[in-house]
């Protein structure tokens, strides 16, 4: 079990990162999820041991870790745009950490199979797919089996329907070889996908940790519902199980009386009710329609319908109140 | 494991043949029961002998030689004094009369009188220092081919030189860098003076305006301008008085004439001294081998190998050399204490003549 | 940036400094001040008489704006050929890549033949008497030097990002201009920084080519040294022109103090393409074409007149040089074999402390390893009249090496450094510090993450700095004439001396007609070279 406590890091001489607290369990899947400049990749490489903390300990089955260099951790990165080592065949690149070993060669084979890339042994990393090098990477820390694996950004540079096949698998590999591992992204669906906890990072700082299910259904704050992906963040003022926005009135029984600051789930925009709006935009999803309202007063919402409603349109709306989650925050 | 042990391997391959060069270049000399002594002759580059020459002098002695090499003389002068204190071999040969003065003042021989040194003609000696070994005279030498129809006819004197009808025929080096260069510059000086009517400098305004070349050195005088070595189109080079033989004696094919002639007058006299190096512990031995010097064996091996003249009076020179050098009567000189004193004067004079 | 062990670190520094220490900086300081103290006082007259005359005032002038011409000139002529060698796989090219190396190992007495034949009063065109035939044979002479620092670093670069710039809208120059030139600006500054030291220190080009016109600080030292006898003042120069190489070199290492961008370094088999375009097969063949003949015409010359005799042509001047008339001390053969082994120790010793010292060099940026890198560079710069009889000053005690053979080596070395150092340092800044962390990761020691990926990546680097190592131990001849010899000589020497007296000329070409070959082979196997993953990148 790895446990970090209390961790400070710096970055680039600023103080950056403090109070960072986690724990993974053994065989969990990790995802620490945030934007850019959140410092995600700089706590991954800080429990890997290629930066030092400032303060704070990180120890594994409470043995400290710090000070320990990184190659005697037995923990295992893999790199964003996959450091594949150019003078070496793939073999030769999933072989790497465990050199020497009497079943190297059986265990490289063993790794390549896992990935899908059977019989790659002697092929030369500079020719490969985008695809392709990105599962020789993870074969490649995957071999020395460590004890945890730490994967940063790992499908960034793939395309859209590649990451979407890709990130399953890889759930699915990680679990069904109990490997402790470390997530690291940007994309929320990647998160929501691979993690049994996620922890979501802004500026150095935790926003919120829980289950994917938990995070989803109740977001920390407005950014984290934001940055989650939910559109619709609205102040409105609940009187009786009715809360009232700048654009109309809608069931809201689940919150107390006073002025709360509430998401509205796209997905609880139905069609028809005493609502209305005009679809401003629409735009296609493959299953579902996106389409922005336009309120009477100007504001939009977004929702996900199944229906198409042509644009320009007005048509009617009601709001499922099952889809309307209350945030800790204060209103405006 | 295979990189390191191919490159231990490699690494020592080349420490094995560093140690066998470096052992080879010891004297490979023959068991003996006793270690012979070993004596170091240090010289210029020019230096060369018969195999099995120095060989001789040691089944004679048993003293063996070993030969240090510098680059020229003014090179080997300057080591010399540099290690003055801890000298770095216990004879010098081939300090001459340009840099005699210097180096006697300098204080770094040891004086010594050959038993052979009676066999020198007294106009080569040049006190109880140094003992004369050889001689060379610097002449002009010409380009028969050129001078074919006789006109103009071959020059017999350095005046004829500034005559018009040699314009542009004259190649000569430059004496800051060359050492005939610097011989024949002093030939100048020795012949024309330098007070009078027609002084040395006033000798050299008129080889420039008569279209005198001047090259870095020898090589680039003889083997780039000189119409009989080259593709060049002078006729007329500063060279030695060895140097026709020489000619006929690298020919290829057998020559009943040499290529090329000497003019005698204005060529100068250049004298190669030994001396015993001041501070050696094998003073004996320095001073037999420089007997050997003298010694008619050596002074008959050297004419064909450095392409110089004996100081033995009574040494049979090469047929080549009989037939085809010809040895000026009166070469000039001059006092190697006066040459030692004006010669950087002198050089930049006529640098300042010759590049205007 | 990853750091070594703490005592690796002690030794990496260590060795290139006690051996700079000893082998330079010692002899230097015992020549300079064994010439300028008289009486147990530092004169410093000397220096006020260099100053107040005109020839030697000119003469800094000449020496400081020649050298500068000339590392332009270089640059630019080498530069499409450097370019050719870097991304075109055609037949022919590792034989090509020895033979251009040729040029730079030949002694100038010879070479200088050849190009007043040429240019001279009666070549193509009468250069004679002009800067041109001067800063001509400069380039002719350090061409080798550019095409490989900047070819062997260019064929390593990813050709993409040039790719990527094209799909963005620009010109083929364009791209060139705005993202190839900058990138490439380590290995231009680093050979750029090669040539000029060379031609600032150059002896034979200006003495032989020049005439007596010109006159650089270095030929005013071996002529205030070897002809006029005159020490201080030669000390004084000596001391000028290291003052004036010094800053420079400072000037060039602040230049390089940014710290150097990481580049996407890819194996220079994959960057090497064959030419696929009209204006491609055009740029390869027209470079080729005109390089061939630059290169080629002096040494052709050089090669024809050898065979020139008497009879015709044939051989009898290389048979000549098998009988005892050769006017040697000893047979030639033993000279090829002397130079070999004298190569081959100087390239080992220059290798390996070359290559401790750009790890130095390269991976700290602290005023320490830049004063290290000016050092370093430093004999390069240094008189070579200075150098020589620094050692017979300074060597004889403890142990007196002073006339040891294993002295040449080492003065080799010296020279051989520098290059090792330029063309390992720009290659070694440019390894990804992400793939020195992914074999981290994997488990690697820092000493198996130098082992396994710094130095098969920067293996190519230094072997081309061992190539050059070779190339600068046959061909040298400054240092090695100032030095008082035990008998065997070098390659270079003997010919010198075969061109030192008349009749031996065809012999003197044949001689080095023979260091050509020899040359030309050893840089074919060097290139040739591979153990392992050694050389492969």
């Amino acid at each position: 079990m790895l446990e970090v406590r209390d961790l400070a890091v710096s970055f680039e001489g600023e103080p950056f990162m403090h109070h960072v607290n986690l724990t993974v369990p053994d065989g969990a899947v990790v995802a620490i999820l945030g934007p850019s400049g959140s410092g995600k990749s700089t706590l991954l490489r800080t429990i890997a041991g290629l930066e030092s903390p400032d303060a704070g300990s990180i120890s594994w089955n409470g043995e400290l870790l710090n000070g320990v260099p990184p190659h005697a951790r037995g923990f295992g990165l893999m790199f964003q745009d996959y450091a594949l080592f150019p003078h070496m065949t793939v073999g030769a690149n999933v072989a790497f950490g465990i050199e020497g070993h009497p079943q190297a060669d059986r265990r490289v084979t063993e790794v390549l199979e896992w990935v899908g890339l059977a019989g790659y042994e002697h092929r030369s990393v500079g020719h490969l797919s985008g695809g392709e090098q990105q599962r020789v990477a993870l074969a490649r820390s995957l071999a020395p089996e460590p004890r945890v694996l730490m994967l940063d950004e790992p499908v960034g540079s793939l395309d859209r329907a590649l990451r979407e096949r890709i990130v399953p698998q890889l759930r699915e590999l990680l679990v069904r070889h109990q490997i402790t591992a470390i997530y690291v992204t940007h994309d929320q669906e990647e998160a929501f996908t691979i993690s049994d906890q996620m922890v979501i990072l802004r500026d150095g700082t935790m926003m919120q940790t829980g289950t994917p299910e938990q995070v989803w259904s109740f977001p920390a704050n407005a950014w984290v519902a934001g940055f989650l992906g939910f559109s619709n963040i609205i102040d409105v003022d609940v009187s009786r199980g009715v809360a009232t926005a700048s654009w109309g009135t809608f069931d809201a029984s689940a919150l107390a009386d006073g002025r709360h600051r509430v998401i509205v789930r796209e997905t609880a925009i139905e069609l028809g009710g005493p609502l209305s709006g005009v679809a401003t935009e629409r735009r296609f999803r493959g299953g579902h329609y996106q389409v922005t309202i336009e309120m009477r007063d100007g504001s939009t919402l977004e929702a996900e319908l199944d229906e198409a409603t042509r644009v320009g349109d007005t048509f009617a709306f009601s709001i499922d109140p099952e889809g309307v989650v209350g945030l800790p925050d204060s209103p405006a | 494991m295979q990189i390191a042990s191919r490159a231990r391997r490699i690494g020592g391959f080349v420490v094995l043949a560093l140690t066998l060069a470096a052992c080879s270049q010891g004297a490979s000399e023959p068991a003996n029961t006793q270690t012979p002594e070993q004596i170091t002759l240090l010289t210029h580059d020019a230096f060369a002998v018969s195999d099995g020459i120095l060989q001789d002098f040691t089944n004679t002695t048993g003293i063996e030689v070993q030969v240090l090499r510098s680059d020229d003389a003014g090179t080997m002068l300057n080591q010399a004094i540099l290690t003055k204190d801890n000298p770095i071999a216990d004879v010098m040969y081939g300090i001459d009369n340009t840099f005699l003065s210097r180096a006697l003042s300098e204080g770094i021989f040891e004086p010594y009188t050959s038993s052979s040194l009676s066999a020198v003609p007294e106009s080569l000696r040049a006190g109880g220092q140094v003992t004369p070994i050889d001689y060379g005279d610097v002449c002009i030498n010409y380009d028969k081919a050129a001078f074919e129809n006789d006109t103009p006819p071959v020059p017999q004197t350095l005046h004829n030189l500034t005559d018009p009808a040699y314009r542009d025929m004259l190649v000569v080096e430059d004496p800051a860098t060359s050492s005939p260069g610097l011989a024949f510059l002093l030939a100048t000086i020795a012949k024309f003076g330098e007070t009078g009517d027609y002084t040395w400098q006033d000798y050299w305004r008129d080889l420039v305006a008569n279209g005198v070349k001047v090259d870095a050195g020898w090589t680039e005088a003889y083997y780039s301008d000189f119409s009989a070595a080259s593709d060049g189109t002078r006729s007329l080079v500063v060279s030695y008085a060895s140097s026709p033989p020489a000619e006929v004696y690298y020919s290829e094919v057998p020559l009943d004439e040499a290529p090329t002639g000497v003019i005698t007058d204005g060529c100068f006299r250049q004298v190669e001294y030994a001396g015993i190096l001041a501070g050696t512990d094998h003073t004996e031995a320095a001073g037999k081998l420089i007997d050997f010097m003298l010694s008619p064996e050596f002074q008959e091996d050297m004419p064909l190998n450095m392409f110089v003249f004996p100081a033995r009076s009574d040494a049979t020179l090469p047929s080549v050399f009989t037939e085809f050098a010809t040895v000026p009567d009166h070469p000039e000189t001059m006092d190697p204490a006066l040459i030692d004193q004006h010669r950087e004067e002198w050089i930049q004079q006529w640098t300042e003549i010759v590049r205007s | 940036m990853r750091r070594p062990l703490r005592i690796g670190d002690v030794f990496l520094v260590g060795v290139p400094l006690l051996f700079l220490a000893y082998f330079f900086a010692y002899p230097l300081g015992a020549i300079l001040l064994k010439s300028l103290v008289t009486n147990g006082r530092l004169g410093l007259a000397p220096f006020s008489d260099v100053f107040s005359r005109g020839t030697l005032r000119g003469a800094i002038w000449f020496t400081v704006w020649q050298a500068t011409a000339s590392m332009l000139l270089t640059l630019a002529v080498a530069l499409p050929a450097a370019f050719v060698f870097a991304r075109y796989r055609f037949r022919g090219k590792s034989l090509l890549k020895a033979a251009i190396t040729v040029p730079f190992v030949l002694p100038t007495v010879v070479v200088g033949t050849a190009f007043l034949a040429l240019l001279g009063p009666t070549g193509i065109v009468d250069l004679s008497g002009t800067v041109w035939l001067i800063l001509i044979a400069h380039v002719f002479f350090n061409f080798a030097v550019v095409v490989r620092t900047v070819g062997g670093f260019w064929g390593n670069l990813d050709p993409r990002l040039e790719e990527a710039a094209r799909m963005l809208g620009a010109s083929r120059w364009r791209a060139f201009q705005k993202v190839t030139l900058p990138l490439l600006r380590p290995a231009l500054a680093a050979a750029g920084s090669i040539v000029f030291l060379f031609t600032f220190t150059s002896f034979g080009v200006i003495l032989i080519l020049g005439g007596p016109r010109f006159s650089t600080i270095e030929v005013e030292i071996y002529r205030q040294t070897i002809t006029y006898l005159q020490l201080p003042i030669a000390a004084a120069l000596a001391v000028i022109q290291l003052v004036g190489v010094t800053s420079i070199l400072l000037t060039y290492s602040a230049f390089q103090r940014r710290r150097a961008l990481e580049l996407p370094l890819r194996p220079s088999e994959e960057v090497a393409r064959p030419p696929r375009s009209a204006s491609d097969r055009l740029l390869l063949s027209g470079t080729l074409v005109l390089s061939g003949l630059f290169l080629g015409t002096p040494l052709a010359l050089l090669i024809v007149r050898s065979l020139r005799t008497n009879r015709g042509f044939g051989l009898a001047a290389y048979r000549a040089l098998g009988t005892r008339t050769s006017a040697l001390f000893v047979p030639p053969v033993e000279a090829i074999t002397n130079s070999l082994l004298i190569a081959a120790a100087a390239t080992l010793l220059a290798v390996t402390i070359g290559m401790m010292a750009a790890a130095i060099v390269a991976y700290r940026t602290s005023l320490f390893s830049r004063a290290f890198d000016v050092l370093l560079m430093l004999p390069l710069g240094t008189s070579a009249v200075t150098i020589g009889f620094g050692f017979l000053v300074a060597l004889g005690k403890p142990i007196d090496l002073r006339t040891s053979p294993v002295l040449l080596p080492i003065a080799h070395a010296l020279v051989a450094i520098p290059f090792v150092v330029r063309t390992a340092v720009p290659v070694m800044r440019s390894v990804r510090q992400d793939l020195r962390d992914a074999a981290a990761m994997l488990g690697a020691t820092p000493a198996r993450v130098w082992r396994r990926i710094d130095l098969p990546m920067i293996s190519r680097a230094g072997l081309i700095g061992a190539g050059f190592a070779f190339a600068v131990s046959l061909g040298e001849f400054g240092a090695t004439s100032f030095l008082a010899r035990p008998s065997t000589p070098t390659l270079p020497i003997a010919i010198f001396r075969l061109l030192s007296r008349p009749g031996t000329f065809p012999q003197a070409l044949a001689l080095a007609t023979v260091l050509m070959v020899l040359t030309a082979a050893s840089m074919f196997a060097i290139e040739r070279f591979r153990f392992g993953e050694v050389g492969e990148f």
